[in-house]
């Protein structure tokens, strides 16, 4: 065998490559044809030719298989049904579809229903807001960013549904359930009328399975929850059941806690009318219910609510008026990312770095941990000039995200720290690393000139 | 420096109806945006990977006439199959997957073609794209000369492996094979490489030197 050196040509050769890509490379041209597309269109199309090609196929060579196929499934009793399909959306008012991603903020005035494709159904109250984080062949995500919705999820084989709230998550085959999340109170409810679920986070810790007729009450911080019946919670304590009254009976003894507190539900079951309009009983009693007027004086504003508002100021005062310290210890990693925001935003770094230094220590190894690190950096950079320590930031980032989304910017910014600090053979380094690996970034122009620079003599 | 800038966001306004949210950074909730059809998606997962799949293109083929419409076909497989991605954090390794076939497919479909020809006095053209010959270095020129006389098989193993610079396991993913097959494979375009480059007139050189730069 040959000792001919195979990586060193490779490497040359992919060094001219890249630089030919980066003059004359196909991107603008093919993005405007993928931009073109219609994805559903385009989908059907493919799905109506795989089957033409599947009948050709079947027709040839494959009829008897086929033949004895169906008659096994007629005699196992089995529907036949076409493929499945990814499930759809749609706002049950208006039929329009609510994609991967969207957000539903429900207007205080009504209920807003989402119908999904399998007959499966959400009401969502008023005030309510809800996104769509998930479409599947055999469910949906779902995640209530506060208020409550009526859920009825139609079963099937497989079906798996999750429903998540806050730290909670609620894994669902085939029920009909209510659920209410109040971030700014950390109440998380649930009463399930049909079916089973599994409650997961905090302090249902990896999982707790439901039956129908339960109710279930919780608050991530108290570590505890209250599980009762809908019946006995009924006879037991009419007309004191609420988010409110448990929250504030939470807070009224916070040394003293029950180890198992009796439930304090007085709502009867409510049928989810599938239709747009308010039902006129129960969702419009648990509404008036929300806003007594003494708990309106008392509550204080969330920060998750008016950072999502966009309100950040406001959102940071709010957060440091509940104590900023107690609030980021308590909070998810995405909530922790949510305050650093709100406090970038609000212009205070300090907050900013604290938030996402604790980002960092509670959700070590996480992605949002690395783009904490890239974060981190920027700030050492742009607002202290430390360029030390943002080259030590960027280099952890490279470190434990060597192919992430921000990994070119942490380069780029890497290489300018180094400049900064007066490095000539890392710059050296970093610039040829750069210009190899993003000849056409945003930092190639600097990379360009720094290289040409350090190596004049 | 333009970094001073950086520190003065514009911060979002509050929205109060059904608005579409920007795709998740995460290859999970692209591919879950690419099966719920949602519209931007197509362009999302050209935009993340549109550059690598290119790149893998280039890297097997050369400079090549139909880079473009490979690197179309690519993402038009993808977005017709996203159903099928069984491990939606691995979106990138499947479209090189896809973009490794594509290629393979174009190589075996002229090859065919070639034979076809074979009394026409014609040949086809497989280095001419829209990257101008004088652009391209001598070493870029001969070395696809060469690897357009190796199997396909063989030519994907050594492109993706010594110029795409990828891990063996990598490149046997990309192409569906074991890693002893790839390992196999490499050494036969190994072989033929330094086989027929003995007998190249550019190239001869080379080997004897044991490489481009010694």
């Amino acid at each position: 065998m040959t000792d001919f050196d195979f990586d060193q040509l490779g490497a040359e050769l992919a060094r001219e490559q890249d630089a030919l890509l980066a003059k004359h490379n196909a991107q603008a041209e093919v993005r405007a044809r993928i931009t073109q597309l219609d994805l559903g269109t385009l989908r059907k199309a493919a799905q109506a030719s795989a089957t033409r090609r599947a009948g050709f196929v079947w027709a040839v060579g494959g009829a008897a298989l086929a033949a004895a196929a169906i008659a096994l499934i007629a005699l196992r009793g089995l529907p036949l049904t076409a493929a499945p399909k990814v499930l759809s959306a749609q706002l049950s008012e208006t039929g329009a579809n609510v994609d991967v991603g969207q957000y539903v903020h429900v207007p205080p005035t009504k209920e807003v229903g989402l119908d999904f494709s399998d007959g499966s159904h959400i009401a969502v109250a008023e005030h309510s807001r809800v996104r769509l984080t998930g479409l599947r062949m055999n469910g949906a995500d779902v995640s209530l960013e506060s208020g409550l919705m009526h859920v009825q999820v139609k079963h099937r084989t497989e079906t798996s549904w999750h429903i998540s709230a806050g730290p909670f998550g609620v894994n669902v085959i085939g029920t009909r359930f209510d659920v209410r999340w109040k971030p700014e109170d950390d109440n998380f409810e649930l009463t399930l009328h049909e079916g089973k679920v599994e409650l997961s986070g905090c302090a249902f810790s990896a999982g707790y399975r439901m039956v129908a007729g339960q109710t279930v009450r919780t608050a991530c911080k108290s570590g505890r929850f209250a599980m009762g019946s809908i019946d006995g919670s009924t006879a037991a304590a009419a007309g004191s059941g609420s988010v409110e009254s448990f929250a504030a009976a939470d807070q009224a003894a916070p040394a003293d806690p029950q180890p198992e507190p009796v439930l304090e539900q007085a709502e009867p079951p409510q049928q989810v009318a599938p239709e747009t309009e308010v039902p006129a009983t129960a969702p419009a009693a648990a509404t008036r219910r929300e806003k007594p007027a003494v708990d309106k004086a008392n509550v204080a504003p969330d920060f998750r609510a008016l950072a999502r508002k966009g309100q950040y100021a406001e959102a940071l005062r709010a957060a440091k008026a509940a104590g900023f310290e107690q609030e980021c210890a308590r909070a998810s990693a995405r909530e922790l990312s949510l305050l650093a925001t709100a406090a970038r935003y609000a212009q205070d770094t300090a907050s900013e770095a604290y938030a996402l230094r604790l980002l960092r220590d509670r959700f070590r190894g996480t992605k949002d941990a690395s783009i904490a690190a890239f974060a981190l950096g920027r700030i050492e950079f742009d607002n202290h000039g430390a360029y030390a320590k943002a080259a030590e930031w960027f280099r952890t980032y490279l470190r434990e995200q060597p192919r992430g989304d921000l990994t070119r910017e942490a380069l780029g910014r890497l290489l300018e720290a180094t400049q900064h600090l007066g490095d000539r053979a890392g710059v050296r380094e970093l610039a040829g690393r750069y210009l190899s690996d993003y000849p056409d970034g945003p930092h190639a122009g600097l990379a360009q000139r720094l290289r040409a620079s350090v190596a004049a003599p | 420096m333009a970094s001073k800038t950086r520190g003065a966001p514009q911060a979002p306004g509050p929205e109060n109806r059904v608005v579409e949210l920007p795709i998740p950074e995460t290859d999970a909730a692209l591919v879950a945006a690419l099966r719920a059809n949602r519209a931007d998606a197509g362009k999302t997962l050209f935009k993340r990977y549109g550059k690598d799949v290119e790149r893998v293109l280039f890297r097997v083929l050369g400079p090549d006439v139909e880079l473009a419409d490979l690197l179309h076909d690519v993402f038009v497989a993808a977005l017709t199959s996203i159903d099928q991605v069984r491990d939606p954090n691995a979106l990138r390794g499947w479209l090189t997957g896809i973009a490794v076939r594509k290629a393979r497919k174009c190589i075996v479909k002229r090859r065919r073609w070639r034979i076809i020809q074979y009394f026409s006095p014609m040949d086809m053209p497989e280095s001419e794209a829209r990257v101008t010959p004088t652009e391209v270095s001598e070493a870029l020129r001969c070395t696809y000369e060469l690897l357009g006389k190796l199997p396909a098989d063989e030519r994907l193993a050594f492109a993706l492996r010594h110029i795409d610079g990828m891990e063996l396991t990598a490149v046997a993913a990309a192409c569906g094979v074991s890693l002893a097959t790839i390992k196999r494979r490499l050494a036969r375009a190994q072989a033929t490489f330094v086989a027929l480059a003995s007998e190249h007139n550019v190239l001869a050189e080379w080997v004897e030197r044991g490489g481009l730069g010694r």
